[in-house]
């Protein structure tokens, strides 16, 4: 038998309750049109830090068998492809930010087809960082 | 205070006290994070600079032969 007491406690817990579930809303504060702005330029980024790497990783110089037989840990040929990919890939986000996904995505898939086998042993972590971050966007 | 008193006011107080706590929220959320404009202004500036590392690689590194000549000589100067 419920006492008032008790009564008032029950419904104490019950506003608590209640506010905390209205607490977890998440709150609309951006314009779908700047939602996608925020998104793309995210996306963009992602893969930015693609192209950020093909260029550091492209400068460093890997020496197998002496002095002689020095080249780029990825290839000059291979970076140049990663930024033409990455430069497509941004100028349209910059043109349609709503297909951010899409378009990242395709320059992800773009990328890893394109690169020869020493390029793709080179960069295939640094592919998959991008495209868990890109899909961490979501 | 009889229980049906305490619960009838429950019912008229929380459809404020959620008005309240969606003002807040929305007010929170907007000194927090970027305003529209801030967003647009970074989502051009980020892809201009973007675009501008490649650019620089690539007339560092010129794929034609006489592209290669030009580069070398601006990088003796």
């Amino acid at each position: 038998m419920l006492t008032d007491r008790r009564f008032a406690v029950l419904c104490c817990g019950l506003l608590v309750a209640i506010l905390f579930a209205g607490c977890a809303k998440a709150p609309p504060n951006l314009l779908p049109g700047d939602l996608a702005a925020f998104k793309a330029d995210q996306a963009q980024v992602a893969i930015g830090t693609a192209q950020h790497a093909a260029i550091e990783l492209n400068k460093i110089q890997a020496c197998p068998s002496g002095p002689t037989s020095c080249h780029p840990f990825l290839s000059d040929a291979n970076t140049r492809m990663v930024i033409s990919v990455v430069r497509d890939g941004v100028n349209v986000l910059q043109a349609v930010p709503d297909g951010w996904q899409a378009t990242s995505r395709k320059v992800i898939d773009t990328i890893s087809q394109r690169l020869d086998a020493a390029g793709k042993t080179t960069f295939a972590a640094y592919l998959a960082a991008v495209t868990a971050v890109i899909d961490a966007i979501q | 205070m009889p229980p049906a008193l305490l619960l009838a006011l429950i019912a008229f107080v929380t459809p404020y006290i959620h008005a309240g706590i969606a003002a807040w929220q929305k007010r929170n959320n907007t000194t927090d994070l970027p305003t529209p404009e801030q967003i647009r202004a970074d989502f051009k500036a980020h892809g201009a600079a973007i675009l501008a590392e490649g650019d620089a690689w690539d007339a560092e590194h010129p794929a034609t032969a006489s592209g290669a000549r030009k580069s070398a000589a601006r990088r003796k100067k």
